[in-house]
């Protein structure tokens, strides 16, 4: 009974948090359902940058300090939020409905609703399972949480960012002891709430069915259901890059710096979650934003540049000034051509993704081939495409020509962190499938509602 | 499989081939016989193809009376229909999922190739015929042909997780086991009612649950090896077949101790009665 009141409790104090956030980003007090969503994926933000000032004040990592700085970052942005939420008229998006049959839809819904209840039976029910759980995640927040401190060394990757551990660190405090169960409830209640707020967007852009359909798609890549089950980083990066990208996507339409700040914050919070977020996230994300901020307004792309690196920054300055490494994969430059055809292996040939990279090679080909002046203005047209290319090449390239390679032939962490390219890119194509049904004389202004 | 062989007990066998997936091997058990003469199915294993070469028998058996294979070679029975048959039926073989499979996964197989290499190349054929015949709508037929591709994956792979989420919860709630983890959350309680008791307790752990078995019972010492087995108040031991077995041992230490539970797997927990060194 503790725990789920704790569990509950945490769940409502950082939704609450992240739809103060929210609010004051968009400056608005419409789409109440979708910045409660978005609200625990940001909480869940705002909890690490808790975590993180009390790790730099030498305060332990107990309830008193986390309901302290809670409880002022509730007053600031309540205060903020009746202030700043409607000072500027929303703008919305033009939804651009498309047909699907009904057959399909009903077919997506069931898949979701049994995927959905696997997963929630898997992650409440039964102890963790995973093997990184308890070398990796997991551990180094019992052994954090136990120690009252986050652990910098006697744990796995100790350089790695803290939004998960701190996420599950929280309800411990206000239970007093470690509860494993509790802390593969708040990995859940993230992906639940995370895939809900990417479906509400994807929805005011696109309606409900294509949104559906989205949302089915990614769900049903078998990494994916494998780590919503009991997930551990990278489900949540890759969710943290699909809602970026997707607020960047209504940014573009609207041209409303809004969403492109709220997209900052979110990719912002991908870093927080992995390192990898820095390599898939902060860097794709600028050179995207690069493209759709006009010259003359390059002061507002600095603006966001400041921004991003002062939330981002400090951990790996933490842990630079702790000694270590940035990253713990210590790669080297090597040329390991030779692993090509392992890697097709698990890209098109095991069961990780299914037919997903069969699907994406091909449709980016007949793109190429149908409508090749789309492609010269991707960044713009679809930005979660361009997100999906730009790290889908920064892994091809990590992996071929860096020591990371062993990752590779062990089988332990290529598929892993291609998930967060390949769901980038299944979205991506998937958005364009109303550009596809539309204008199908595959000349480029099929691809201009992109 | 056409196989001749004498034994005079219940003989457990493993067959498989050169290149098949290990998940892949079948097993039968075969009834005492002074001459057996069986023929084997080995079609049911997704790696089984119409080209495979060579054969390898794994033959389990205790004691002295081993038993013999006098012959073993592969036959052709059945007809085209039938081995269809069989190679369609390879979808429906259960995708193995355990404790790693969030890094890899081997995927459903027939006729030893991969289902998603036939069902790409399968869309990769629809979208060239639909190129050359009606190129201005290929685009639009190829989005239509991958989503269908992709839900006839994705409902045979849904199913599966399904399915064993029910048999892993029906395990755990059954036998406080679950799948290749074991009785790993079981022994992990144990020893936590045990520390109750032990004021300086620490656990040595002689099997591959050592790393699992420190996040469960932090902060509990857990070490693994020789070294934590010869200074451990508690053991978490494999091979452990008798509960009344009195003398334990690990990485060639010997210690002796009382057995708390044993597991139907081999899997104990032991408490040492020996002195520490």
């Amino acid at each position: 009974m503790n725990a789920i009141m704790a569990i509950t409790g945490v769940f409502l104090l950082l939704t609450c948090e992240g739809y103060l956030l929210t609010s004051m980003i968009l400056q608005t007090r419409r789409d109440i359902v979708l910045r409660m969503c978005l609200g625990f994926p940001l909480g869940a933000l705002l909890n690490a940058l808790v975590a993180f000032v009390l790790t730099l004040g030498g305060i332990p990592l107990r309830f008193p300090g986390f309901a302290l700085l809670h409880a002022i970052i509730v007053i600031i942005l309540g205060v903020l939020f009746f202030r700043y939420s409607e000072r500027a008229e929303p703008s919305e998006p033009k939804t651009h409905h498309v047909r699907i049959p009904r057959w399909l839809l009903v077919l997506c819904i069931l898949l979701i609703a049994i995927i959905s209840t696997v997963s929630i039976v898997t992650a409440l029910t039964i102890p963790s399972f995973y093997w990184d759980t308890f070398t990796n995640w997991a551990m180094r927040s019992r052994l954090s949480f136990e120690a009252g401190a986050f652990m910098m060394k006697d744990v796995v990757q100790p350089q790695y960012p803290i939004l998960l551990h701190s996420l599950e660190m929280l309800p411990m405090t206000v239970l007093g002891g470690w509860h494993d169960m509790v802390a593969n409830a708040t990995t859940l209640m993230l992906s639940i709430t995370g895939f809900s707020a990417l479906f509400l967007l994807v929805r005011k852009i696109h309606g409900w069915r294509l949104a559906l359909l989205a949302l089915t798609l990614l769900f049903i890549i078998p990494l994916v259901v494998m780590h919503l089950r009991q997930g551990y980083a990278d489900i949540h990066l890759a969710t943290y890059l699909l809602l970026s990208g997707s607020a960047f996507t209504i940014a573009s339409r609207l041209k409303d710096a809004r969403w492109i700040a709220l997209s900052a914050i979110l990719v912002a919070a991908a870093s927080w979650t992995k390192i990898e977020g820095a390599y898939t996230g902060i860097l794709p994300w600028l050179c995207i934003a690069l493209f759709h901020i006009p010259v003359k307004r390059r002061k507002t792309f600095f603006l966001l540049l400041l921004t991003l690196t002062l939330i981002v920054i400090p951990w790996p300055l933490f842990v630079l000034l702790h000694g270590l490494p940035f990253s713990p994969h210590a790669s080297s430059v090597e040329l390991h051509l030779d692993a090509l055809p392992l890697m097709l292996q698990h890209l098109f040939a095991m069961g990780m993704f299914g037919v997903h990279w069969w699907v994406i090679v091909l449709l980016l080909t007949l793109l190429c081939i149908r409508t090749p002046k789309m492609l010269q203005k991707l960044p713009t047209l679809s930005p979660i495409l361009a997100w999906g290319i730009l790290s889908t090449l920064f892994f091809i390239l990590t992996y071929l020509f860096t020591s990371e390679v062993r990752g590779l032939i062990q089988g332990d962490n290529f598929a892993r962190a291609m998930l967060p390219p390949t769901m980038l890119l299944t979205l991506g194509l998937t958005l364009l499938l109303p550009a596809c049904v539309r204008a199908p004389s595959g000349t480029s202004s099929e691809a201009a509602p992109m | 499989m056409h196989l001749t062989y004498s034994s005079s007990h219940l003989l457990p066998i493993e067959i498989t081939v050169p290149g098949w997936n290990i998940d892949d091997n079948l097993i039968a058990i075969l009834p005492a016989s002074k001459k057996g003469d069986v023929l084997l199915d080995l079609r049911p294993s997704p790696s089984w193809s119409p080209s495979q070469k060579g054969i390898i028998l794994r033959l389990y058996w205790t004691g002295n009376d081993a038993p013999q294979v006098m012959w073993a070679g592969t036959e052709w029975h059945g007809g085209l229909l039938s081995h269809t048959n069989a190679v369609l039926g390879h979808t429906f073989t259960q995708q193995h999922l355990n404790s790693t499979s969030m890094a890899t996964m081997e995927g459903y197989r027939m006729a030893g190739i991969s289902l998603s290499v036939i069902l790409g190349l399968l869309l990769f054929a629809v979208a060239g015929i639909a190129l050359l015949r009606t190129p201005k709508r290929a685009l639009s037929i190829a989005m239509m042909s991958a989503i269908i591709m992709m839900m006839l994956f994705g409902v045979r792979f849904t199913a599966d997780v399904a399915m064993g989420t029910v048999s892993d919860q029906r395990e755990w709630w059954a036998q406080e086991s679950y799948s290749d983890m074991g009785y790993l959350y079981a022994s992990a309680r144990i020893l936590k009612e045990e520390s109750a008791k032990e004021k300086e307790m620490r656990v040595g752990a002689c099997n591959r649950l050592a790393t699992a078995l420190r996040y469960f019972l932090s902060p509990i010492p857990v070490e693994s090896g020789a070294a934590g087995f010869s200074t451990a108040t508690h053991g978490v031991l494999s091979n452990v077949w008798d509960s009344a077995q009195e003398r334990f041992s690990c990485e060639g230490k010997t210690r002796s101790g009382v057995v708390i539970k044993s597991f139907s797997n081999g899997e104990a927990v032991v408490r040492f009665t020996s002195e520490l060194p």
